[in-house]
């Protein structure tokens, strides 16, 4: 099974939200990273063929996804970034009309909705209505009914936001589980759910991929560019006025700055290992407001 | 491999001894397929009918509830001897009745997760129209039924049927229109439309009488004639992108 992606291209009037991008996935975890407004969302509503694409096609196996109509839709879950839920109906019923929707047998689909109401910890709370749930909670029956079809291809669209970090961990461990033979793409800028599953990482900014590999492959490219530096409370301001600082801690009385830089800083300043949130942080210092 | 040497190399693998641990890697390696295997095999899934029988499950309250309110206050009307010409009014009523299924997960922000469904946006549309339908029409025979009985009027029954159809016609046209060109804002505008038209259908019946002579007959029919056509083209547009599964409606 290949997921493919062919300059796909999304213009809203001016503004280019998705710029031209060409990807092919296979079976794996992806996990799409970028700052807010890079483009995420409009690329992940364009793979499951909600929006419009201006020009650019989207394949499975060769065949363009919109030809394929029900056949596609039926390998597909996703999580909408924002979606809403009828506030009178339980967890239960949700998941129940989600399941009449995508044409799962009713004996099938409540067989299922226990289990999966099981997985995201919901099963005590499956016969209350879904107004009096948290904001986690709702986004944990979101997760539970885009896998009710046990799709092929999964697309999560910041997922993990408004998990408390046990779920997140759950969840992060049921996704790497389920991974296996299908594809599964994650879009977050919590680069620490990417780092723990992802098999490959594609960071997007201004709507284009600029950097795509394993973990491995792009914590490579930020080594050398992230130092450590031992200085007082006092200068510790001027530095991240200066510079992209990634973390800073106090130690007794000096504050050690983690530096992103391509030169050394400071003869003071000693390298270090870097990792997927430095490279994010190199990339998107500056638009995420961390300089 | 030549024959003499898989002969040999079977025959050494027949004389090793039974190996526990590679027995039980080699059955869960199997099982480990199988159950990758069972996973990605396609499932079973409905048909039309049941897809229908499940939305009536789902949206029948919706689409009954309000529906049985209005079709309670027509019939009152009808038996407190209202002029029969009177009825039309309640057809964009009957219209108002069924909207809120209509625009449910506009409103509520649920029509992006029903579009990645099996059944696309039309189709739930196209679903949600065909029970709706019904139950209009099941409603406007009973009104119809019920004022030509109580009020002896047989005779005009073929032009009554005209009388109703039109201003039914032209609201849910307009009704089809808004789900597949407006924003979320406007729900409460064709609300208070249809409303509003059918108290200006009431009153228009009373006083402007002489649209219901015989000899406005043409009239009625161009206006049938012309409404059917708008109805037709809003169906053709959810037929047409029923295999689709962009967001019905919204036109990016």
């Amino acid at each position: 099974m290949e997921l493919s992606i062919d300059r796909l291209t999304k213009h809203y009037g001016r503004k280019i939200a998705v710029d031209c991008v060409s990807a092919s996935f296979k079976p794996g975890l992806y996990g799409l990273l970028g700052a807010n407004g890079a483009g995420k969302t409009t690329l992940m509503r364009m793979l499951c063929a909600v929006l419009e694409a201006t020009s650019g096609e989207v394949f499975l196996d060769k065949k363009e996804v919109t030809a394929m109509g029900a056949d596609y839709r039926d390998l597909l879950g996703y999580l909408p970034q924002e979606f809403g839920y009828y506030p009178g109906y339980t967890a239960m019923e949700f998941l129940m009309y989600i399941a009449a929707l995508k044409g799962i047998p009713r004996d099938i689909a409540k067989k299922r909705v226990r289990e999966l109401l099981e997985v995201v910890g919901l099963e005590s709370v499956s016969g209350k209505k879904l107004r009096t749930f948290s904001g986690g909670m709702k986004q944990r029956v979101g997760i539970a009914q885009a896998l009710l079809n046990q799709p092929k291809i999964l697309i999560l669209d910041e997922p993990t936001a408004g998990l408390d970090p046990r779920e997140r961990v759950r969840f992060r461990n049921l996704l790497a589980d389920y991974a296996g033979e299908r594809i599964v793409l994650l879009s977050t800028h919590i680069v620490s759910d990417i780092e723990a599953i992802a098999d490959e990482v594609l960071m997007m900014k201004k709507g284009k991929f600029v950097l795509q590999g394993t973990i491995a492959e792009l914590t490579r490219k930020a080594a050398g560019k992230v130092w450590e530096l031992a200085v007082s409370p006092g200068e510790a301001r001027r530095w991240q006025d200066e510079a992209i600082v990634a973390n800073l801690r106090h130690e007794g009385e000096q504050v050690v700055l983690r530096i992103l830089s391509d030169t050394l800083p400071d003869g003071r300043a000693v390298p270090c290992e870097a990792s997927l949130e430095d490279l994010y942080l190199y990339y998107f210092g500056s638009e995420e407001g961390v300089r | 491999m030549r024959d003499q040497k898989l002969e040999e190399k079977l025959q050494s693998v027949l004389g090793q001894k039974e190996c526990p641990v590679r027995l039980q890697k080699t059955i869960d390696q199997c099982m480990r397929i199988t159950r990758e295997q069972r996973s990605l095999q396609p499932e079973e899934r409905t048909g039309f009918w049941q897809y229908l029988s499940d939305v009536l499950r789902f949206e029948g309250m919706h689409i009954l509830g309000l529906h049985a309110v209005i079709l309670l206050l027509a019939c009152a009307a009808v038996w407190s001897a209202v002029d029969i010409l009177r009825i039309p009014a309640f057809m964009p009523l009957f219209v108002l009745a069924v909207m809120p299924v209509f625009l449910r997960s506009r409103y509520y922000g649920m029509s992006e997760i029903e579009a990645v469904t099996r059944a696309s946006g039309a189709q739930i549309i196209l679903a949600k129209l065909l029970l709706a339908g019904a139950a209009n029409l099941v409603s406007i025979t009973i009104v119809l039924s019920l004022g030509v009985s109580a009020q002896s009027a047989y005779e005009n029954i073929g032009r009554l049927v005209l009388y109703c159809l039109v201003p039914y016609l032209v609201c849910m046209s307009a009704l089809l229109r808004i789900v597949r060109l407006s924003p979320r804002g406007s729900t409460l505008a064709y609300a208070v439309s249809m409303t509003g038209a059918g108290v200006c259908w009431g009153i228009f019946a009373g006083t402007k009488t002489w649209i219901y002579e015989t000899s406005a007959m043409g009239f009625w029919i161009a206006a049938f004639l012309l409404f059917s056509a708008f109805f037709v083209r809003e169906i053709c547009f959810i037929i047409g992108s029923r295999r689709e599964g962009k967001l019905y409606g919204i036109i990016d």
